[in-house]
């Protein structure tokens, strides 16, 4: 796969997981819409963050899922293409690009290595009583403080490799 | 002059992507992004019922 096919590959799941979060109200899509110039910057950052990462470490072929979740969180972070539609509006309380950014990375760790979905340990671990908790921690890491898009690829990898079991983070990626 | 696609244009090729006949074992980037729709689909729904509790 080369890099234009995985910028396209990225788009769709950004789309898709910021139309699903905003149907189901977890996003605010009445006063915030996902931003197409925005959006070509995540994307074009992502794929140069991950050549580079590539070149670091040799990998050869693809990075891995919590790769991938943790690089275009960051990227996410960078650029926040989640904008509000009046020009006015404070955006300091709202945490739409942190929550496309957690979502979309956990959907990426939860992929099976045969390709498949296990529905219940997903359903487990988001109602684990420190789930919410621990969602609200890392929105305020991203949002706040200090990381690097290599720290949320530990985070995710940590997601990934613990929570769910059958997930071979090395057999998806980009 | 913005050459950069309109959001309207990422949600038709979307469409379009997701209309495509799915299930082909041999198309793996199809399965790779129906599966991560699974896992979306999955984790909003859990996250939707968990807030009416």
């Amino acid at each position: 796969m080369d890099y234009r096919e995985i910028k396209e590959k990225r788009v769709f799941s950004l789309v898709y997981m910021a139309r699903q979060l905003v149907t189901a109200g977890m996003i605010d899509g009445e006063n915030y819409v996902l931003n197409a110039d925005m959006l070509s910057s995540v994307v074009e950052h992502y794929v140069q963050d991950l050549a580079n990462l590539k070149s670091r470490y040799g990998i050869s072929g693809k990075a891995n899922s919590a790769k991938v979740a943790g690089l275009m969180a960051g990227a996410l972070m960078r650029y926040r293409p989640l904008l509000p539609v009046n020009g006015r509006a404070g955006i300091a309380s709202n945490d739409g690009n942190e929550t496309l950014a957690i979502y979309h990375g956990l959907a990426i760790c939860a992929i099976q290595s045969d390709g498949t979905i296990n529905y219940e340990e997903i359903k487990k671990f988001v109602n684990n009583p420190k789930f919410g908790e621990w969602l609200d921690r890392f929105k305020y890491l991203l949002g706040n403080r200090n990381y690097t898009p290599e720290n949320l690829a530990f985070v995710f990898d940590t997601v990934g490799s613990f929570i769910f079991s059958e997930v071979d983070l090395e057999k998806n990626g980009d | 002059m913005n050459t950069l696609p309109d959001m309207k244009e990422y949600l038709d090729a979307l469409s379009r992507h997701e209309a495509k006949p799915q299930g082909n074992p041999n198309h793996s980037e199809d399965c790779s992004f129906e599966a991560f729709k699974a896992a979306t689909d999955c984790l909003v729904e859990a996250v939707s019922n968990r807030k009416r509790v």
